[in-house]
């Protein structure tokens, strides 16, 4: 089983915003995320101690991708609410989102759906 | 080697970012082309520095950074500046800095250094913002940001100061012998408004031995003093001393002792519980139980939450010449919030062990003005320690609350106090969340209440 990546209070955001759906269609998008996931791993190898760099600074780089997804805008602004009037509150669900990628990426990983599926 | 170049971070993170930025763009293209819907200008902040400067601490922390020396200096200002936030703020105990990070609206896990460098971040370091969370935030401040007084137990209260300050008056500029090369001068004594006051030095040395060479052999000692004040009240159980250390305030209780009619009691004496939902306790936990149930639920007092709780096993459960190979722990101190509603805590209180030390965050109100402050309270063999610290408030405002918590103290101990009903509730509240091994998802006891 992947590891936790998403504290409880962002899984709660995470539901919230049914971000999980989000990242799972449609296939193309998820494909690119997936595809810059390996991309970040392979860079941040280059800098990091040990093999896997850390969750937080991976999330970051995928962050990098999402803050200029305005579908992602779309879709997190109609749920919103008043949760998105705060500045800090977009940060934190950029973070989530990208965690939610993370994590998906890493489930797919694992039961070896990724990078097969790419290269299908 | 193993250290690398910020340089080569820095450019490793614009990359990241502005291929990122690409990828996200190219993947909002392909969605919009199959029917999917993009939304521009609602207001979304630019967070593109703030991606940088997260990205830059996340991988900083992964391996040696070398940075370039600064013409006038060897280590970055900017750098100095941001470690010298952090490590004022280390003071604080962990639990208290994720509390913190949470009010700030920051993440609350991690590693100390991760919550610390979360929080300088978000205040950008700002020195000022920054001594106003750790004043804010410390739940046990130093000596010099709070009030501290000893209450030791008379043996009999008076009424009659005057005649008191008159047995003292010839042991004025006078000193006793307190213990081993430790003495109490007598400065002097003044009674007004009800209050006697007797003002002392406490003198002492430490010594120990020196060698050098061979055959060179002596003693070398220090002289050290300290001033107190020990004041009595009519009427009142106890005598209040204001000293630094719990040594000098027992120095000044001894000298008490000696150069008055008072006597001041060898140790605490709790009265024990006979029945009801307390029954069994230890009777310093029924003190304190009672202190946070009746006092500091009050008009005056509320409180908002309760970050250490300390425990000893009854002296009495101490077997004496108990096997020195058995393990045993005679004491244990908790750190968190709402400690009360912590299912340990109540396991302790429910077993009989004593409950001898608080912190908690108070509020006290009085008029139109509302303080919120760090309160302590310990007992001791022969004393109570009553610290409030000052919090972000005026030092003389703080000392009006300090005095009404002794002034709680000293009622819940004399037995002025009857709130039975509430102890109870209480007490049962402890038994059922000790019972049931689960600790409530929200604190329900006390300090439900956020500052």
């Amino acid at each position: 089983m992947a590891r936790r990546i998403l504290s409880p209070a962002d899984a709660e955001l995470r539901d919230r915003y049914k971000l999980k759906g989000w990242v799972q269609k449609p296939t193309e998008r998820r494909q690119s995320y997936f595809r810059w996931c390996d991309t970040v791993l392979s860079r941040l190898a280059t800098w990091s101690r040990s093999e896997d760099p850390a969750d937080v600074a991976v999330i970051l780089g995928i962050q990098s991708a999402l803050m200029s997804d305005d579908t992602f805008t779309e879709h997190v602004s109609r749920k919103g609410g008043d949760f998105l009037t705060e500045d800090a509150n977009w940060d934190r669900i950029y973070r989530v989102g990208s965690g939610v990628i993370y994590h998906e990426y890493l489930v797919a990983c694992e039961k070896e759906i990724w990078p097969e599926e790419a290269a299908a | 080697m193993s250290a690398r170049r910020i340089e080569d971070l820095d450019e490793l993170i614009a990359g990241i970012v502005h291929d990122g930025a690409e990828v996200g763009r190219t993947a909002e293209r392909a969605v919009v082309r199959s029917g999917g819907i993009a939304r521009r200008g609602v207001g979304k902040p630019d967070l593109q520095a703030q991606l940088m400067a997260d990205l830059r601490e996340a991988l900083a922390d992964e391996v040696v950074v070398s940075r370039p020396l600064e013409a006038h200096g060897v280590i970055s200002e900017r750098e100095e500046h941001r470690e010298i936030a952090k490590r004022a703020l280390a003071g604080i105990k962990l639990p208290q800095l994720r509390t913190m990070a949470e009010d700030l609206g920051l993440a609350r896990g991690g590693r100390l250094e991760e919550v610390l460098d979360r929080i300088v971040g978000a205040m950008k370091a700002d020195e000022e913002e920054i001594a106003r969370l750790i004043i804010a935030y410390e739940t046990e401040p130093p000596p010099e940001r709070r009030f501290v007084t000893r209450l030791f137990p008379l043996t009999r209260s008076t009424d009659d100061l005057e005649l008191v300050a008159t047995g003292i008056e010839p042991y004025t500029s006078r000193y006793f012998k307190v213990g081993i090369a430790r003495w109490m001068v007598i400065d002097g004594l003044q009674v007004s408004d009800g209050l006697l006051r007797l003002r002392g030095t406490y003198r002492y040395y430490t010594a120990d031995a020196a060698r050098e060479g061979d055959e060179d052999y002596s003693l070398r000692a220090l002289n050290h003093s300290a001033s107190t004040e020990l004041r009595i009240a009519s009427r009142r159980a106890f005598v209040q001393v204001d000293a630094k250390g719990a040594t000098a305030s027992r120095a000044a209780a001894i000298a008490l002792d000696h150069a008055s009619m008072l006597s001041v009691e060898r140790g605490l004496a709790f009265p024990g519980t006979a029945e009801g939902p307390l029954f069994g306790w230890d009777p310093r936990t029924v003190f304190m139980l009672r202190l946070l149930s009746s006092r500091f639920q009050s008009d005056q007092f509320e409180v908002l939450n309760l970050t250490t709780a300390g425990f000893e096993q009854r002296r009495s459960d101490q077997i004496d010449g108990e096997d020195m190979d058995r393990p045993s722990v005679h004491s244990v101190r908790f750190q968190g919030r709402h400690l009360l509603d912590s299912v340990p805590a109540c396991n302790l209180i429910v077993r009989g062990q004593g409950f001898i030390e608080l912190n908690l965050t108070l509020r006290w109100s009085e008029g139109d003005s509302r303080l919120v402050l760090p309160v302590g309270i310990r007992i001791e063999r022969d004393h109570i320690t009553v610290a409030t610290g000052f919090g972000l408030c005026p030092p003389n405002a703080v000392r009006v609350a300090h005095r009404m918590v002794i002034d709680g103290v000293e009622r819940i101990y004399a037995g002025r106090d009857h709130g039975e009903a509430a102890v109870h509730q209480l007490a049962r509240d402890i038994r059922e969340i000790s019972q049931s091994g689960q600790t409530p998802q929200h604190a329900r006891l006390l300090g439900s209440h956020e500052a």
